[in-house]
């Protein structure tokens, strides 16, 4: 998901210089890795859309203070992770994700994208274990191998130690490893 | 044969096809992009800056005037007063009140005086003052 750094300093450059076309830059580069976040964190398409839209509009009122100490793809995923913990947050729309999510529970496939279909047994199971992981388990399973970011950037986007996000990391592959043991010996 | 087990769930996360991003999403992302984008507040900037300036402006005049109050007035000399000052040996103008026992000698129109030197008595050097406590003790 990261932009090479050069690429990232001009691009900052041609931000804060209002640049219309520098935005249009910024979000062809990065809406599907921030939807595709979203999308995993939150399990519902509507939502992620929204979340999505949210997160561009943080990052246009922000990037005037966007001092470039970390790549401006770990930034937007740190903004959209703040979109959705707020959105988790809300009454209205936790109420929506409960809801959501228990009916996901009888229907375990979802969400998970038309290509897993067309990707067999495998992924499906697979994107259905992840699925069923809490929250704090899936979300650093998710921005490391499915959104590929390294430790380091998982953890400025979590706001947590490197270290902490490695132990997290390691204790979410556990259980999602727990998870698919009885799938697999079923299989 | 764990670790086997790790690596071989980490490399199936890593392969798994990515989801669909909705058609439209993009169009809307760059239709809602504004057309001016917030500047960068340096107005913040300049009130902290004002802020620290008049804390030095003020540490200076405590300094200044606890320099003034508190310190013997000292300035050094210039190269002139420096170049001119009168040899040791050579009588001293008046002016520079050097004659605690007023041992003042007028030569001509000008107010001149000795060095000043101690009264040897032996080979001890004698206090001016020594005869008189000398006198209280008898």
């Amino acid at each position: 998901v990261s932009v090479p750094e050069a690429s990232d300093r001009r691009l900052i450059r041609d931000l804060r210089g209002g640049k219309h076309a520098a935005c249009a830059d910024l979000v062809r580069a990065h809406y599907a890795a921030v939807y595709r976040l979203l999308l995993h964190l939150t399990r519902d398409v509507p939502l992620a859309e929204d979340l999505t839209q949210e997160t561009f509009a943080m990052a246009w009122q922000r990037i005037a203070d966007f001092e470039g100490r970390s790549a401006l793809a770990t930034w937007l995923h740190r903004i959209a992770y703040g979109k959705f913990v707020d959105a988790c947050r809300s009454s209205r729309r936790h109420t929506a994700l409960v809801e959501h999510l228990k009916g996901e529970a009888a229907d375990s496939r979802s969400a998970a994208p038309p290509e897993v279909a067309e990707a067999g047994d495998e992924a499906r199971h697979l994107y259905a274990a992840l699925e069923r992981l809490e929250d704090d388990d899936r979300a650093p399973l998710v921005l490391h191998y499915l959104q590929g970011l390294s430790y380091r950037e998982i953890a400025e986007v979590l706001d947590e130690p490197a270290g902490t996000v490695k132990w997290r990391v390691s204790q979410a592959l556990e259980r999602l490893r727990a998870l698919l043991a009885p799938e697999v010996k079923r299989l | 044969m764990n670790t086997d087990k790790r690596s071989d769930l980490e490399a199936r996360l890593r392969a798994l096809p990515p989801a669909t991003v909705p058609d439209g999403l993009e169009e809307r992302l760059l239709a809602s992009i504004p057309a001016v984008l917030p500047k960068r507040d340096r107005s913040l900037w300049l009130r902290r800056i004002g802020t620290m300036a008049a804390a030095a402006g003020l540490l200076v005049a405590a300094w200044l005037w606890y320099r003034a109050a508190f310190t013997v007035p000292f300035r050094l000399a210039s190269i002139h007063e420096l170049v001119n000052v009168p040899a040791p040996t050579a009588p001293v103008d008046l002016d520079l009140g050097l004659d605690p026992l007023g041992q003042v000698a007028r030569v001509g129109a000008h107010e001149l005086r000795h060095p000043f030197e101690w009264p040897v008595r032996g080979s001890i050097i004698a206090h001016p003052r020594d005869g008189v406590i000398d006198a209280l003790l008898e």
